[in-house]
């Protein structure tokens, strides 16, 4: 019964193919796509460098990179393998994807304060990933940052498209994507093309939260992380990754292992409707939501009700805190004195 | 023209027909397999350097189909259902109920990743070790796919016979 069934999918698959009409020229359309992109970059350069030696360039001019240039690396990674997707890894700011190599840290990028570009965070001595974040509570500004001895990609950071020669054979570049910006920083041209090439819009996150969804089940068999922080009304998308299976399978025996908790037991919920950070755990068939604000309690809900809530603890949030998230995020510390990833050390 | 370009062209023209083919199946609407196989070949064609030195560039291809066609559901903020493209044209809705209409009303009701080992497993003829690498999943996640859209189709050619 089932060789017979399974030949039967065949067949009908098969026969439902060999209906497809194959005709459209996209070939010819995609290598058109290919030239309109490398046009925009070569223009944004080209008025870059004319901006530049005119002389008007204030955020044209590399010292407007700003931020704690990073330490001496080793070696600056070099361009690996594209084709080779166990190489590179997806990373997702808002509306924007881009892939990075597999290798690269986490870390802090500028963010707008009065006074200009800031770093609140230590930058890693190699190659990494940086979200305009505020990673530590010391924010410095270089006034004649240093050429940079490892690349970077920006996430978010507000800075305008364009081209900036760094110095020490970087070149930095700025484009504008998904409704946001990239930032990409090499002394390999074809490291920074390659980078530049991947990023798009989509993910497997959505790139922002109208209000906090309800825990409880999903259609969908994905095992994804996605962390919000509040931004104005809304929640705006700082960090998505998948999920192992062995890590969605162990917060869901970590959460049947918890006990519910009811509001009002030794912990201040005045912020439970409006929290500073929200986590959407979603394993196979179920969605996991998790609160957390400022001197606040933070929640896991498994479900809708009171029933389905646990007061998070480090056991139940290490299956989550993958990749960067946990210098992302504050965690419930609110940031004070430390992000997500000390709370589950 | 240059050596690298026509190059591109030559093998993607080739695989052009089995990709599209490939792509109506995990998308379910030609439109969608256009979009997902256009924005994969513009990938590939940036990357062609790399890409023609690779082990496997088909497998390549087919990953980017089947990954655009997930992020194409997010930028759109809704759920795909999918509608027969290609009917003939007196529709005879008796006609129609048949097996192989079942498996594919089966198919189109499938989560995107589960309805894509199904096609990488029944029309790719992959094993699942081979799926698992593509999808970016476990091999026992691949089986745990196919075996419920198989428990599916069982359940729904059942339902048929007995009406």
């Amino acid at each position: 019964m089932s060789d017979d069934l399974e030949l039967l999918v065949r067949e009908s698959l098969r026969a439902r193919a060999d209906r497809v009409d194959t005709t459209a020229p996209l070939v010819g359309r995609a290598r058109r796509a290919v030239r309109r992109r490398r046009g925009v970059r070569a223009g944004l350069a080209a008025v870059a460098l004319v901006v530049a030696v005119g002389g008007a360039g204030v955020v044209l001019d590399g010292r407007d990179r700003t931020g704690v240039a990073p330490a001496p690396s080793p070696s600056p990674s070099r361009a690996v393998d594209p084709v080779e997707p166990d190489l590179w890894r997806t990373e997702q700011w808002q509306g924007l994807v881009v892939d990075v190599p597999v290798d690269w840290a986490w870390g802090p990028a500028p963010q707008r304060m009065s006074g200009g570009l800031r770093v609140c965070g230590r930058t890693p001595s190699r190659p990494y990933v940086g979200r305009p974040v505020m990673m530590s509570d010391v924010c410095g500004q270089e006034l004649d940052p240093p050429a940079p001895t490892s690349p970077y990609v920006w996430l978010g950071v507000d800075l305008p498209t364009g081209t900036v020669d760094l110095g020490g054979g970087y070149v930095q570049e700025t484009v504008a994507v998904a409704g946001t910006t990239l930032t990409v920083a090499t002394d390999d041209d074809e490291l920074r093309a390659s980078i530049l090439a991947s990023a798009g819009d989509g993910g497997v996150c959505e790139p922002a939260l109208a209000q906090v969804p309800v825990a409880g089940p999903v259609e969908s068999d994905a095992a994804t992380v996605c962390a919000y922080r509040r931004s104005g009304s809304a929640y705006a998308l700082v960090y998505g990754a998948g999920l192992e299976a062995t890590n969605a399978a162990r917060l869901v025996e970590e959460y049947d292992a918890s006990p519910a908790f009811f509001p009002g037991r030794s912990c201040d919920v005045g912020s439970a409707d409006d929290p500073l950070e929200v986590v959407l755990v979603d394993v196979p068939g179920r969605r996991f939501v998790v609160e957390m604000e400022v001197l606040g309690c933070p929640f896991v809900h498994g479900g809708p009700g009171l029933k389905a809530q646990r007061r998070l603890t480090p056991a139940l949030a290490r299956p989550w805190v993958v990749g960067g998230l946990g210098t992302t995020l504050f965690g419930p510390d609110g940031g004070l004195g430390g992000t997500l990833d000390d709370y589950v050390r | 023209m240059d050596v690298g370009v026509s190059d591109f062209e030559a093998w993607a023209e080739s695989r052009l027909p089995g990709l599209l083919r490939f792509a109506y199946l995990v998308t379910g609407s030609q439109h969608a397999a256009e979009d997902a196989v256009q924005a994969a070949l513009t990938r590939v064609c940036e990357r062609w350097a790399r890409v023609r030195r690779a082990d496997d560039p088909d497998a390549y291809v087919r990953r980017m189909v089947v990954n655009e066609h997930v992020s194409g559901w997010r930028r759109a903020g809704r759920r795909e259902v999918a509608v027969a493209e290609v009917r003939s044209r007196s529709v005879d809705p008796v006609a129609l109920v048949d097996e192989a209409d079942a498996v594919w009303r089966v198919c189109s009701t499938l989560p995107r990743q589960q309805r894509a080992a199904v096609v990488l497993r029944f029309y790719e003829d992959l094993e699942y070790a081979e799926i698992a690498a593509l999808l970016g999943c476990s091999e026992t996640t691949v089986r745990s796919h196919v075996h419920r859209a198989l428990t599916a189709l069982r359940a729904a050619l059942t339902t048929q016979e007995d009406r």
